[in-house]
């Protein structure tokens, strides 16, 4: 149903007078096509191409250029594309403000830049020694406060998975996959302290109004690596498995309060999808794991609870008006 | 016949289209509020997230009641397995008909479910019966023939995308099976598919016609429109005509040999993506704008796949390079509206995977450049230039 169709049905029901009618069709059809999201979306993916291209060259180079030239050539293209950034910053403020499409891009490179940087640095003049959590800690924490200074989502993402990483888990959105080391409890115990220390102080930072908008990047992020390593404790670690089931289960009813709150319903279905697991895994494998208990029983137990979760998960959206 | 009310959806459509217009103060707020008097929201208003929640788990229940009744009525195979998923698409659809009617529910992830769950066991029902029959179990294509005018049944009934999805892999599926079999078949493929491809793009371009159409087949018409497109512009790609022959062939040599009509393929491989730039920039159309653009980029691929000598890191670089500085320029061009096209945002919804490449491309660097490390905060690899293992 075309605009021009909608007209039509609001001019039969006299819902608009007839010139503004005829203002709005002549305005429809000559509006032109946005292809803002299209033009940011190939921005991006030449920006990847660019920076992964110039890291395999200089790897199968690096013989012939040397590691003086390398360092340098990198070093000056970080400086250039930071520098255009830092020419175009927006203004310091809490809130959200308006920023420069190509600074944005600029930045970006920059930090992409930077991290094949200091990766080569490391390689080639061992610069951390054997501080290896200073080479993952150190991005991490540029790019979260230049996301800050530039209000700036995909370099937050960037430092909070820099952040995830320094910890010990890769988070590779191309791979669809989530790589871990939670069969280790010191791993998964420093994932959980990462995780409620970011979601603590994102809600901290939202309540005093700074970069409020940052605050779902955070909990998303920060709740999946909270909810996923809590989740592989349960799995893993058979003798301290309740330790990490109530505080699990724990995190999913804040999730749905903080869904609640905010009126951000992917936080719903991250504590209803992670605690309906964990729930269900406690379920089999402790209470129902004696022979006497029938495979149909359940089947019974998914069916009823599949039900449950359906019912929750509709009946307490709230009724708002509806566009 | 129809599963949800066409009027319920004209009216949904009338106060989305009511409200875009209203925020961009192109209706006051009095006439806002009379267009919402006067079409009234009757569906069920819910959240993705929740309806993607929904969905899973209304797939959940029911798969455990189709292996609870299969259990109960010791029917995994057979006539009794027939009878059950005869049962299970009876009892589906009679349970989704009930919640679209009582529940108003419209797209929520619950009928979603259902609906896919009572088509695929119909399906299955059918394929099982066709076993009984024949006392074969039948081959792919004859499975995709006897599951495309179910699935074409019940998507003209619910319009519903995944059911769409899933009656194109049929067709798509039935008829590459069907073409390996006989020995003209394969040479044919890229024909056949070309042709299946322009005919359901043809048909769906007709059927959308009609207003009614149109609006109660929406998005499925949209999804037939980006597949066939697409599968249309890869059956004419060289590249993948010619691996995809040399994967086909009994003993599969290290290179895919040369295919019959080249020159043809060659320009197919170029055609048909510069077509869909062309009437994408004339008829200002979305779809063929992004598929033009990345069928030529492909094109470009294809050619440097076979002729380049020089290697594949520069190829990068210099497609990066190509690549912002067109989206550079093109931004600064449509800074002010030119031909028919804005860098401006505007309302109308596009994929929502474009906006969100921003932030996958970032995610990906820096999950690139920082290597799983184990447990102890860091000690990891770096990726990225000219880096390799740490110490």
């Amino acid at each position: 149903m075309s605009p021009i169709d909608v007209l039509t049905a609001l001019n039969a029901r006299q819902l608009l007078p007839p010139e503004q009618a005829t203002a709005l069709a002549d305005l429809e059809q000559k509006r032109p096509l946005s292809l803002h999201h299209e033009l940011r979306a190939a921005l991006s993916v030449g920006v990847l191409l660019l920076t992964g291209g110039l890291g395999l060259l200089l790897y199968e180079h690096y013989d012939r250029l040397g590691p003086i030239t390398i360092t340098a050539g990198i070093a000056g293209l970080c400086a250039v594309a930071f520098g255009y950034a830092w020419q175009h910053r927006p203004p310091v403020s809490p809130g959200p403000v308006p920023t420069h499409t190509f600074a944005d891009y600029a930045l970006l490179t920059a930090c992409l830049l930077f991290l094949s940087l200091e990766g080569y640095a490391q390689y080639q003049y061992n610069l951390f020694g054997t501080r290896y959590g200073l080479a993952t800690f150190l991005p991490a924490v540029l790019f979260l406060a230049l996301a800050y200074r530039f209000d700036h989502r995909g370099v937050l993402s960037m430092g909070l998975t820099a952040l995830a990483s320094w910890v010990g888990v890769t988070v590779q959105p191309l791979a669809l996959r989530l790589k871990t080391n939670f069969f280790d409890q010191p791993t998964v115990l420093a994932a959980v302290a990462l995780s409620v220390g970011l979601i603590a102080t994102g809600l901290w930072l939202q309540q005093r109004g700074i970069k409020a908008h940052f605050t779902q990047i955070i909990l998303t992020l920060a709740g999946n690596l909270l909810l996923v390593a809590l989740l592989a404790g349960v799995f893993n670690f058979e003798v301290r498995r309740w330790l990490y089931a109530v505080p699990l289960l724990a995190a999913c009813v804040g999730f749905d309060a903080l869904a609640r709150r905010h009126g951000v319903f992917l936080y719903r279905l991250m504590g209803v999808g992670f605690g309906y697991v964990a729930i269900t895994y406690l379920l089999f494998s402790q209470l129902l794991k004696s022979p006497d208990f029938s495979t149909e029983l359940y089947m019974i137990y998914l069916i009823i609870s599949g039900i449950t979760a359906v019912t929750y998960l509709i009946r307490t959206y709230p009724t708002r008006p509806a566009v | 016949m129809k599963a949800y009310d066409p009027a319920w959806l004209e009216a949904r459509h009338i106060r989305q289209q009511a409200h875009r217009w209203h925020r961009q103060g192109m209706l006051s707020d009095q006439q806002f509020a009379a267009i919402r008097q006067a079409y009234p929201n009757q569906f069920r208003d819910l959240n993705a997230a929740l309806e993607i929640g929904a969905f899973v788990f209304t797939l959940l229940a029911t798969l455990a009641g189709y292996a609870l009744l299969s259990l109960m009525l010791r029917a995994s195979s057979g006539l009794a397995g027939a009878v059950v998923a005869g049962l299970m698409a009876a009892g589906t659809f009679v349970l989704a008909r009930s919640l679209v009617q009582s529940g108003s529910f419209y797209r929520n992830g619950t009928d979603n479910a259902l609906w896919l769950v009572s088509a695929l066991s119909a399906v299955w029902g059918a394929t099982v019966l066709s076993h009984e029959a024949f006392n074969t179990f039948p081959p792919f294509w004859q499975v995709c023939l006897l599951a495309v005018p179910i699935l074409l049944a019940y998507v003209v009934y619910t319009s519903d995308t995944i059911l769409t999805a899933f009656l194109l892999l049929a067709l798509y599926g039935g008829v590459f099976s069907y073409l390996l079999t006989p020995g003209w078949g394969k040479a044919a493929l890229p024909f056949v598919l070309l042709g299946t491809s322009a005919g359901l793009f043809g048909a769906v371009l007709w059927l959308g016609r009609t207003r009614a159409n149109a609006l109660y087949y929406h998005d499925s018409f949209a999804l037939v429109r980006w597949v066939t497109a697409t599968v249309g512009a890869a059956a004419g790609n060289y590249l993948v005509v010619r691996e995809l022959n040399g994967l086909l062939l009994e003993n599969r040599p290290a290179t895919a040999p040369e295919i019959a009509l080249p020159g043809l393929f060659w320009l197919l491989t170029f055609g048909i993506p510069a077509t869909y730039l062309g009437l994408g920039i004339r008829l200002r159309c979305r779809m063929g704008l992004i598929l033009g653009a990345v069928g030529l980029a492909l094109a470009l691929a294809t050619v440097r796949h076979y002729f380049a000598t020089w290697p594949f890191s520069v190829s990068l670089v210099l497609d990066g390079i190509v690549i912002c500085g067109l989206a550079v320029w093109l931004i600064r061009y449509l800074h002010i509206p030119r031909r028919g096209f804005t860098d401006a945002l505007d309302d109308e919804p596009p994929l929502a995977l474009l906006k969100h490449v921003g932030t996958l491309t970032a995610l990906q660097g820096t999950a690139n450049a920082q290597q799983p490390t184990g447990p102890r905060f860091g000690g990891g690899e770096f990726g990225g230039g000219g880096a390799g293992s740490s110490v």
